[in-house]
């Protein structure tokens, strides 16, 4: 399933693969690979994706306190998509990434929405999308109680369609 | 003015809304995204304002808001009204 965005090469693919649900894992890096690889192996990203993104949150980490959760919202450049896609991830126990606004705090992340943008300019209305979800509480905690990939789908389809 | 993300999905959140601030208030100005590791190289010389993500930017003498309340939606009221009266006094 894609959710469209107008022109269909703004399309961002989001499909119940991409959804990982209370996962269990002993530091971000192991989440964000996880998550990389998948979006690796349906070729939406090419194989330096992974480690862009990593490096790219140890020297500009995305942790953002909301007022339901820890949220993250790793992202790498354009230059390594080949297709916008959005990975979802929610954690079993929480996983430290550092603050956004200040590297030096650590946030306990609960949710994270991995970003691959091909053209952010024109998909600005998706991007606004996905950064709504995370100023509406109910949605944020539906999603941490999600039991399935299925059931998460259910939720961002409601709300992300442009 | 400068909306620096620290890639490619906040600045341009951010850059959408600091355009309807400016709009909304009839502010000339223009936009222009830089990513951080551009920041000070990428800013003229007569930026009013910068608006990012990270808390520690520093550039010149020019004012710095961090807009992550764009971003959370926590407090981004208070952010707009920073923005339009530090815009409103150097753009005079």
């Amino acid at each position: 399933m894609h959710i469209a965005e107008n022109a269909p090469e703004n399309q961002f693919a989001l499909s119940e693969e991409l959804i990982l649900v209370k996962q269990s894992v002993s530091n971000k890096v192991e989440l964000l690979s996880k998550m990389a690889d998948l979006l690796y192996r349906h070729g939406h990203v090419k194989d330096s994706y992974k480690e862009a993104l990593l490096s790219r949150e140890e020297v500009f980490p995305t942790g953002l306190n909301t007022q339901v959760s820890g949220v993250a919202i790793p992202h790498a450049d354009s230059a390594h998509v080949n297709h916008s896609a959005i990975a979802m991830a929610t954690l079993h126990q929480p996983v430290d990434f550092q603050a956004m606004d200040n590297p030096n705090n650590t946030v306990p992340v609960e949710i994270v929405i991995m970003l691959a943008i091909k053209e952010p300019k024109s998909q600005l209305v998706m991007l606004q999308n996905i950064m709504r979800i995370l100023q509406q509480n109910d949605i944020l905690v539906s999603i941490k109680a999600a039991d399935s990939a299925a059931e998460v789908m259910e939720i961002l389809s409601q709300h992300l369609s442009a | 003015m400068i909306a620096c993300g620290s890639g490619v999905a906040t600045s341009t959140v951010m850059a959408s809304r600091v355009k309807s601030l400016l709009d909304k208030h009839n502010l000339k100005a223009e936009i222009i995204q830089c990513s951080m590791n551009e920041a000070s190289t990428c800013s003229p010389a007569d930026t009013a304002l910068i608006v990012t993500s990270l808390g520690k930017l520093n550039v010149k003498d020019i004012p710095v808001v961090v807009a992550i309340p764009y971003i959370t939606g926590i407090g981004a009221e208070a952010v707009d009204e920073q923005i339009v009266s530090i815009l409103k006094e150097r753009l005079k």
